[in-house]
């Protein structure tokens, strides 16, 4: 028979009322109900024994009970929230910590709920999480940046755009001074500028910032900003906090910069309008885009105001010339002759020819043309009307633009890419693929930083390249421009690989694969460089500040997933490690468990929980944790410290290693049961202490002896000789008497009897003494020991004049190690020598009892009677010693010789005439039998 | 006249005699014994009502007559006449515990203590000697 703990009385005596403690079976049977139980769920124990747990609770559980189960069964533990129904119907949540339950064995038998109600918790919580949610999504959805802080001027909320604005994540910036996150100069002293935050905090009052403020962002990017500042204020008024809300006008500035231009632009724009007004005689001038007349020989007949002004170029110049001719230059476009010539011929026009040329003084260029043929009025003659429209700019945008649109796909695909990717080799060659294919570049790859040998950069993922590419070796003092992305932490832009000076080592091979173009962003982490993402395009490209941004948020975003799978790989790696090492103490046979001051237990491994089953709360009224309370305080706010102690619980005794954490504020304990090995020292204890009562004992009886030798030994002897011829004596008075009727005889033979019996007397005074045992110790009533040394002393003496007086109460409880024999012969002593002492007169004779601090007892005896002499005070204790005229002088000296033996004491205080006062102290626990 | 035996087991002469003489006027056939040893063989040859023991005697003790008497189903009243009971008089390794000697004592009918009460005692053997 296993030595099974019935769950229910164990419980009760630990745990609380208030507790709610259950426990099933395997079967999913209740088969114990606490007290704590019956008031939450309004059943009680006969309602709720033996039935489902699931069928009581209503729960939805029931479906998932086994595996519930058997997860318990495997883990030992379970943890968390259960939504049950009570007896009334009402929902209610539960923090709930499941404890399997197992015989001697390790067989499980059940498994132990305490169950914390925890509805109005969750309903506040849910509250609370509904209003910061709500909170939340109003923050972040403002288009301006926002942030809070709390009452110390340290961030608690940065929404998206302030995230974006200030370079921080919400991680990083939360709990740090504003300052250091939100740093602040004046735009034209560059001095710092003070955030009207503190004010705020302190006064309660709105703010706002002085004009052409900068912030300047984590990484060192200046922004005009526009701030106001408002407090955060709880229900009752008072400020908790502060938010502040700005935003980027940089582009506003520009706006205005670009306004005024546009105005200016515009005002010029009139000036110019009424310039051509004067030559209103033209149609063509009026034109806003450049115009051009040919001839049927594509020589220049006219030319508008607009086109002089684009092209810059003087009419004398071009009037009368052929477009193409070598001398104008500008026109000398390849194909703009044939096309001209077709419209001519087929008398057609053609539209948004676009065309790419370099013209001169005004750059290179896109224009759109378009071109009609135009039947002049006069008849046969035919003049090509060209509009030319230059869409350079356009283009350009468009192309931006485009790219944009393809880097921010890019960019939405690369954080795809994370949520999915766990493998980062595999995340680096997918956002590669991403880069070429979404922004449309030849090829991407991806470089991490070197540490020595011959390469300072180590590929580790691309796409999009043919392949023998990235094998190379670092060149000597020419650095890659993914080696100056990664050693400078700056982005590293070539437009045009076919010039790139620094670029010459690599330059054949690049153009070999068409890369023609080239950007280097550098992958960083929290504090350095690590790597270096390059895109490689088959275009000469010019990379506009705005796509260089988005390509660094690219390479941001992909450093970040970088990082965020390592943590990931990292936590996961970690995770495993916990788990693996956190199965060491779930195996641990001993029990280990955590607690904090306030006795909630952090950790306790199931052993832990199998031994001190259903210790879960209120633990510091436990055993286990006996003066646990003290040692916290006295270590309170001190170093880690290690305490060893042996302790008893549960009729078990444990070494117990407490190891007090200052980070947790947490006692750790460790138990290792040495139950066996204490009872091995119990007994070795006990032998001792036996051996100790047998010296004790041996050391009484030798001390005995010793005054037996004085006396005892030969009293005895003599006494019990003399006894013999006394029956002899005795016997011969009583043959003699049965013969002789003589009456003088008969007066004889009676004096002979009567001294017979005399000295019967004597003898049996002198064997009291002498057959003086070693006290056999045990556990009495002192109040009922004197009770009846008082009894039996008052009826011997019967006398109506001696009053005896008892003032013992404060020993009516007390129970005293000694041989009551011996103590009541000592009290019948006593109270006889205090009758005897009233001689005859009328008197009191009071008994007093107490106790000395709760180890000794205190008797007294008091007579009003005649006291003792001083001259005889010193002789009382010895034998023989006697003031009367019958007595043997034995009475108080085998008084003395039993409180001797009894380690206590036996004092007499007299006054002749008026009493005496005997006083005997005793300890409780003489000898620990 | 009654035919009741009493046999006195004392190692001290005299007081065989004088008990020898108060039981033989009282009717009694007595026969005396000066130890143990020889107490044993009395009661084997006769038979024997009640017995006046001694506990401290010489060869055989009081205490071990009691037990062979017990040991041997030998049915026999018996009176302990002693000086002492308990106390450590026998001066030989023979003497025994104190428990010992108690529930040895227990085999006997009746303990008493010398100088005795002469009438009580004849009262006493005229009871046993009936019973027996």
């Amino acid at each position: 028979m296993s030595d099974e703990i019935t769950a229910g009385p164990d419980m009760e005596q630990f745990v609380p009322a208030q507790d709610v403690v259950y426990e099933i079976d395997l079967e999913s049977s209740i088969i114990s109900w606490s007290r704590g139980a019956r008031e939450l769920y309004g059943w009680k124990e006969a309602d709720a024994l033996g039935k489902r747990a699931y069928e009581l609770f209503k729960t939805e559980f029931h479906l998932k009970m086994y595996d519930f189960i058997a997860e318990t069964v495997k883990n030992y533990i379970w943890t968390g929230e259960l939504s049950q129904f009570k007896r009334d119907g009402t929902e209610i949540v539960v923090s709930s910590h499941a404890i399997l339950h197992r015989d001697d064995g390790g067989r499980p038998i059940g498994i132990i709920f305490v169950n914390t109600d925890i509805t109005q918790l969750r309903k506040t919580t849910e509250a609370l999480k509904r209003s910061e949610e709500t909170f939340s999504v109003t923050i972040n959805s403002i288009g301006d940046g926002v942030l809070a802080t709390d009452m110390r001027g340290c961030i608690t909320i940065l929404n998206p755009v302030a995230r974006e604005l200030t370079g921080w994540t919400q991680e990083d910036a939360f709990g740090k001074p504003v300052e250091k996150i939100f740093k602040l100069i004046n735009h034209n002293s560059r001095k710092p500028v003070i955030i009207p935050i503190m004010e705020t905090l302190v006064k309660g009052t709105v703010g706002g910032l002085a004009n052409n403020t900068v912030l300047i962002s984590k990484d060192g990017s200046e922004r005009d900003i526009a701030d106001s500042c408002a407090p955060i204020k709880n229900r009752k008024g008072r400020v908790i906090g502060a938010v502040l809300v700005f935003r980027d006008v940089t582009e506003r500035m520009r706006k205005d910069m670009a306004l005024e231009k546009t105005r200016l632009e515009l005002a010029a724009t009139r000036i110019s309008e009424d310039a051509a007004r004067e030559y209103a005689e033209s149609p063509i001038d009026t034109i806003r885009e450049p115009l051009i007349a040919l001839d049927q020989d594509l020589r220049v007949v006219s030319v508008s105001r607009s086109f002089y002004e684009f092209f810059k170029v003087k009419p004398e110049d071009t009037v009368g010339r052929l477009i193409y001719s070598p001398g104008s230059k500008q026109w000398n476009i390849p194909g703009l002759r044939e096309f001209l010539e077709k419209i001519l011929n087929e008398q057609t026009s053609f539209d948004n020819y676009e065309i790419e040329y370099d013209f001169k003084g005004v750059g290179r260029r896109i224009m759109l043309l378009n071109a009609r043929q135009i039947q002049m009025a006069a008849g046969k003659e035919r003049i090509i009307l060209l509009a030319i429209e230059d869409i350079t700019q356009r283009r350009k945008a468009e192309h931006i633009l485009t790219k944009f649109n393809r880097t921010l796909r890019a960019i939405s695909n690369t954080n795809q890419a994370l949520i999915h990717e766990e493998n980062e080799k595999a995340y680096l060659n997918n956002v590669c693929r991403i880069i070429v294919r979404d922004c449309g570049m030849k090829m991407a790859w991806v470089a991490f930083a070197a540490a020595g040998g011959k390469q300072n950069l180590l590929p580790v993922a691309q796409a999009g390249y043919g392949k023998g590419y990235l094998k190379w070796d670092s060149i000597k003092n020419v650095e890659h421009p993914a080696e100056r992305a990664i050693k400078y932490g700056k982005t590293v832009i070539c437009g045009d690989l076919g010039v790139e000076p620094g670029f010459a080592p690599w330059r054949e091979e690049a153009l070999k694969h068409s890369y023609v173009s080239m950007i280097a962003l550098p992958l960083k982490s929290k504090n350095s460089t690590f790597g270096a993402l390059v895109i490689c395009s088959e275009t000469i490209e010019s990379y506009p500040d705005e796509e260089v941004k988005l390509l660094e948020k690219l390479a941001y975003d992909m450093s970040y997933g970088i990082t965020l799978i390592r943590v990931r790989n990292e936590k996961t790696a970690v995770a495993h490690e916990v788990n693996k090492i956190a199965a060491f103490p779930k195996l641990d046979p001993n029990p280990i468990s955590e607690i904090d001051s306030a006795g909630k237990i952090h950790y306790a491994n199931p052993s832990f929980r199998r031994i001190f089953t259903g210790t879960v709360t209120d633990a510091l009224s436990h055993p286990w944790f006996e003066g646990i309370g003290a040692i916290f305080r006295r270590l309170e706010h001190g170093r880690k410290k290690i305490i060893k102690r042996d302790i008893k619980v549960n009729g078990r005794y444990y070494m117990q290693t407490m190891v007090y954490m200052p980070a947790d504020g947490t006692i750790r304990t460790y138990g290792i049961d040495i139950t066996k090995k204490m009872n091995a020292g119990n007994e070795i204890r006990k032998l001792y202490r036996q051996m100790e009562v047998k010296v004790q004992q041996r050391t009484t009886e030798m001390l005995a002896s010793r005054h037996l030798a004085d006396i005892g030994t030969l009293a005895a002897t003599v006494a019990h000789e003399l006894r013999n011829p006394l029956g002899v004596i005795n016997l011969a008075s009583y043959n003699i008497r049965k013969n002789v009727r003589d009456s003088n005889v008969l007066k004889h033979l009676t004096n002979i009897d009567r001294k017979v019996a005399e000295s019967g007397q004597i003898i049996n005074n002198l064997l009291v003494y002498s057959r003086m045992k070693i006290p056999q110790f045990e556990l009495s009533n002192v109040h009922g020991i004197i009770t009846e040394s008082m009894d039996n002393v008052s009826k011997q003496f019967g006398s109506k004049k001696i009053k005896l007086k008892g003032m013992i109460g404060p020993v009516k409880n007390t129970d005293i190690w000694s041989d009551p024999m011996q103590l009541k012969e000592v009290l019948t002593n006593i109270l006889t020598n205090a009758y005897q002492a009233m001689d005859g007169k009328r008197g009191t004779i009071t008994v007093k009892a107490c106790l000395i601090n709760g180890k000794r007892i205190r008797i007294s005896v008091n007579d009003t009677g005649i006291g003792i002499k001083k001259e005889d005070m010193s002789n009382m204790f010895k034998p023989f010693f006697t003031r009367k005229i019958k007595g043997t002088g034995l009475g108080l000296a085998i008084c003395r010789d039993i409180i001797n033996m009894h380690n206590g004491t036996i004092d007499i205080v007299s006054k002749p005439g008026k009493g005496s006062t005997f006083t005997v102290t005793l300890p409780l626990r003489s000898i620990r039998a | 006249m009654h035919n009741k035996t009493v046999l006195i087991t004392d190692d001290e002469n005299e007081m065989r005699e004088e008990l020898s003489g108060v039981l033989k006027d009282e009717g009694y056939k007595v026969f005396e014994a000066a130890d143990g040893q020889a107490a044993m063989k009395v009661l084997k040859k006769h038979k024997i009502d009640v017995m006046l023991l001694d506990l401290k005697m010489p060869v055989m003790t009081g205490f071990e007559v009691l037990e062979e008497l017990k040991k041997n189903r030998i049915k026999v009243k018996t009176i302990v006449l002693t000086g002492s009971i308990l106390g450590s008089t026998l001066p030989d390794a023979k003497d025994i515990s104190y428990t010992e000697k108690i529930r040895i004592l227990k085999f006997a009918d009746l303990v008493m203590n010398k100088p005795f009460d002469v009438v009580k005692l004849l009262g006493k053997i005229g009871q046993l000697a009936v019973e027996q």
